[in-house]
């Protein structure tokens, strides 16, 4: 048992690293970022290990331990601060008082996922199904990983078998069970319990990081009121991996914005290249934000973000184009059958219905996360248009790929109603915390309308942006 | 200290704006809870991936993980049963890959997946296999009768 934990740590290492190098500044979104860099990169490189037969219980901690060490190297050598250094002020009681609360919901997340995961420790049907079944496959030996990308996996059932599926997750936990020399059920639901704590971390650390502490609270809180997000924290899909990507890549963009610099676009890149390893809808994502970024950035940017971006779109290029058996059956084969399937105008009008459902099942009446945004909206109200407008171009990435699902309905061959009605919570836990991030950028701070002392290094970041950027230009 | 925004509204109606949000979070988190819980105690194993690990183990031991193995059950495959009976035994049998017996050539050896008592030797000859062994709870090991 100890030898999954000590894969799992060595990779979160390495993530850790590799974020301080890339990244730096607030610790909780380093941590964060740590469960997405780490296993991240270690699943590419395990499948590379397996795609080369390769893969041995001693191969995976080389690996591992010489990732860590390279990442390690990496952060002694480039890291610095990113935001001017600040002295720490005692927060204001509001802070405290939020923290309190955010700490009770969270007891209440973790007893929830706790009871979850004690009655299904091998995940809901999907896990089962594809990603804990994938990494069944890819922990094997003697060339028996090629049957997680076959097409007879999920004996050819219409919701089951997905050879073509990105395989992040599957990747990460065989990797785990490689090193351990069996299944143990529970790696999968460690790497999901860490996925969803990243999830809040990133979320509260950045916004506290960038705008204020109070609004980072409040993001979590309203996050552990979305039953749409919890009810998947043990579910060991790749549903919340894909919304810690998507999460990370906005946060590391509009930290690229303030910051301009190398590291933080190779970090951008890197993010959205994994994204594309995670799930099928990390792609159109992962095309959206490095167009807009490139767009945005420039130039010189196009380098960096190719760099870090090179890892995971070549991963899942090799998988789709080299390895996979058989197709995605819930496309339709011919031009002409999409053609009938997107003009029938009864299923534009089902999947709609089948977003607005769930939206409003994400939470529950009187504690439903839409009026705790809205009771926030009207309380703190919005930043300055201007403000507003410098981050608008964050939300093109999020609404490619809130089309490109949309569109998945309208194409679907499977039953639309079927399709929606196991799929549509999912996608939108995916997008989620990135629409409460972009919602939350877009408040003014409960600090500032109430008079009350923002944290210190917010405040620094957010009084002197100019100097920051033309410090870092120089360097 | 930034500049504090102009504004026209109480600090304390903010600030307990603020503290309503986070009360009611606490509730929507804690309603959350008690809905898994009440999940979990009404269907525990949903998916039946722990019966099915149990009820596949004798399996494992006759049967190299790197086999193909046919698979055929009672259970009809319009009826909702059939998917997560398939799914929760290829899970439990995995590396060894399961083939339904109506998608391809039938490997040497299959497996049977029955949800109630029966002839299995007789389900396996309808399908050209003969009986190895009942391995108990519904499971059975066939060899195929012709090379």
């Amino acid at each position: 048992m100890m030898l999954w934990i000590a894969a799992l740590g060595l990779s979160l290492a390495s993530g850790w690293f590799l974020a301080r190098a890339l990244v730096g500044g607030s610790r909780l979104v380093s941590a964060a970022l740590a469960a997405l860099f780490g296993p991240g990169v270690a699943s590419i490189l395990y499948f590379l290990m397996v795609a080369a037969d390769a893969s041995s219980r001693t191969a995976v901690f080389a690996m591992l331990a010489c990732l860590t060490l390279v990442s390690a190297a990496a952060w002694r050598k480039f890291a610095r601060p990113l935001s001017p250094a600040a002295g720490r002020r005692r927060p204001p009681w509001l802070v405290w008082a939020l923290g309190l609360c955010a700490a009770l919901a969270l007891i209440f997340v973790t007893l929830d996922f706790s009871a979850a995961s004690e009655a299904n420790p091998d995940g809901e049907w999907d896990a089962m199904a594809i990603w804990n079944a994938r990494a069944r496959f890819l922990a094997s030996d003697a060339g028996l990983w090629r049957r997680a990308v076959s097409s007879e996996i999920g004996g050819r059932m219409i919701g089951s078998s997905h050879p073509g599926y990105p395989l992040f997750l599957s990747a990460f936990v065989a990797m785990q069970w490689k090193a351990a020399g069996g299944f143990d059920p529970a790696a999968p639901v460690a790497a999901s319990g860490l996925i969803a704590l990243a999830v809040y971390l990133l979320l509260g650390g950045s916004l506290a990081a960038r705008r204020s502490a109070a609004l980072g609270l409040l993001s979590v809180l309203v996050l552990a009121a979305s039953e749409v997000f919890s009810s998947q924290t043990a579910a060991q899909y790749s549903d919340l991996l894909q919304g810690l990507a998507f999460l990370a890549a906005l946060a590391l963009l509009d930290l690229a914005d303030e910051f301009p610099g190398p590291r933080l676009w190779m970090a951008a890149g890197l993010v959205a290249g994994l994204s594309a390893w995670i799930k099928n809808e990390g792609l159109p994502f992962a095309a959206a934000a490095l167009l807009i970024a490139a767009w945005r950035f420039r130039k010189p940017a196009l380098v960096w973000l190719a760099c870090g971006a090179t890892p995971g779109l070549l991963a899942t290029a090799a998988l789709k184009l080299c390895f996979a058996q058989g197709r995605e059956a819930i496309f339709p084969a011919t031009m002409s059958e999409a053609a009938a399937k997107i003009a029938g105008a009864g299923r534009w009008w089902q999947a709609g219905l089948g977003f607005g459902k769930a939206i409003f099942d994400a939470g529950a009446a009187w504690t439903h996360p839409v009026i705790l945004m809205a009771i926030l909206a009207l309380a703190l109200r919005f930043a300055p248009a201007a403000e507003r407008r410098r981050r608008a171009w964050l939300w093109i990435p999020v609404g490619v790929t809130a089309a490109a699902e949309y569109g998945t309905y309208l194409l679907t061959t499977a039953d639309l109603d079927w399709h929606i009605s196991t799929s549509v919570s999912r996608l939108l836990a995916q997008l989620w915390p990135s629409l409460l991030w972009l919602f939350f950028t877009m408040l003014e701070t409960p600090e500032a309308l109430a008079d009350l002392p923002a944290p210190a290094r917010a405040a620094a970041a957010q009084a002197k942006p100019p100097k920051a950027k033309a410090k870092l230009k120089k360097s | 200290m930034p500049p504090a925004v102009k504004n026209s509204r109480s600090p304390a109606l903010i600030q307990g704006a603020c503290l309503v949000v986070g009360v009611l979070a606490i509730f929507g988190a804690l309603n959350s809870y008690q809905v898994s819980r009440g999940y979990s105690a009404q269907f525990p194993d949903a998916y039946g991936a722990a019966r099915a690990q149990v009820r596949f183990a004798p399996l494992l031991e006759r049967v190299p993980s790197s086999a193909e193995l046919g698979y055929f059950t009672d259970l009809d495959p319009s009826q909702p049963a059939y998917a997560p009976a398939f799914l929760a035994a290829q899970y439990a049998v995995a590396p060894r890959l399961l083939i339904d017996l109506r998608n391809g050539f039938p490997p040497e050896l299959a497996v049977g997946n029955f949800s109630k008592p029966q002839d299995f030797a007789a389900a396996g000859e309808a399908r050209g296999y003969s009986l190895v062994a009942d391995l108990g709870n519904g499971v059975a090991l066939f060899r195929r009768k012709t090379p």
